[in-house]
């Protein structure tokens, strides 16, 4: 997939450590690890304003588009 | 009433399906053997159990006209009584096997797993073999439906491993 989910540079520079996240955002570390290692489908708006309300960011700042092969650009 | 899971309908199922295996099996072989003396003792005139078959076979007669249409065919067609039962057998007792492993998957609570996809759409192939071979529309329509359930469950797996990887 194209769409990269930047959660774990974001985490690093809040010095946020993964199940202390999962904790705050009340979700398992399990589900937070896939998440983090970009095996998720889908993301919850609500998994999403909870991230984005403790790491204090954009949806946009964890998110990345890296065009891949099956692009039209 | 629960279906998945320990002391469910599944348990129960997955520990009576090899009693049930086992008892087809040796009531075929026994039948078979039975047949196997009826059908030779009629032709080779054995005299042991020739008064047997005959007292068996003037029964059956009195009963059942097409055991009497059986017995006047010639031996090379009669034997193909053996193979088609052989085949009907096999057939079942494989219907059997996989459905054991099926319902021992839902008894350790694997429900929406691809491997039970694979399980019923092999048992409903078998059903149609057996359906066609024993020519029991009620069994064919039954395999067309499984045939149906298993394209069902097969969109369930999609859906939980997209709800699984839903964060």
């Amino acid at each position: 997939m194209s769409i990269i989910f930047r959660l774990d540079r974001m985490m690093a520079d809040r010095k946020m450590p993964l199940n202390e996240l999962a904790r705050r955002i009340g979700i398992t570390d399990a589900n937070l690890s896939i998440l983090k290692t970009g095996k998720a489908k889908a993301v919850r708006l609500s998994t999403l304003d909870a991230i984005c309300r403790e790491l204090d960011c954009q949806p946009g700042d964890l998110f990345e588009h890296v065009p891949g092969p099956q692009d039209p650009d | 009433m629960r279906y998945f899971g320990e002391s469910s309908v599944s348990m129960y199922a997955h520990r009576i399906l090899p009693v049930l295996w086992w008892l087809i099996l040796v009531t075929a072989l026994f039948g078979s053997l039975l047949l196997g003396v009826a059908i030779f003792s009629l032709d080779l005139g054995d005299p042991i159990t020739h008064g047997v078959v005959q007292e068996c076979a003037k029964s059956a007669m009195q009963t059942d006209p097409e055991w009497v249409e059986f017995t006047s065919q010639p031996l090379g067609v009669r034997l193909i009584v053996f193979p088609y039962l052989a085949l009907i057998t096999t057939l079942l007792l494989l219907v059997l096997g996989k459905s054991r492993h099926l319902f021992g998957n839902f008894r350790r609570n694997m429900v929406f797993h691809p491997e039970n996809t694979a399980t019923l759409t092999t048992i409903s192939r078998l059903l149609i073999g057996f359906a066609l071979l024993t020519a029991n529309f009620t069994t064919l329509l039954v395999s067309l439906i499984l045939l149906l359930v298993c394209e069902i469950l097969r969109n369930g797996i999609v859906l939980q491993e997209e709800h699984d990887l839903t964060v």
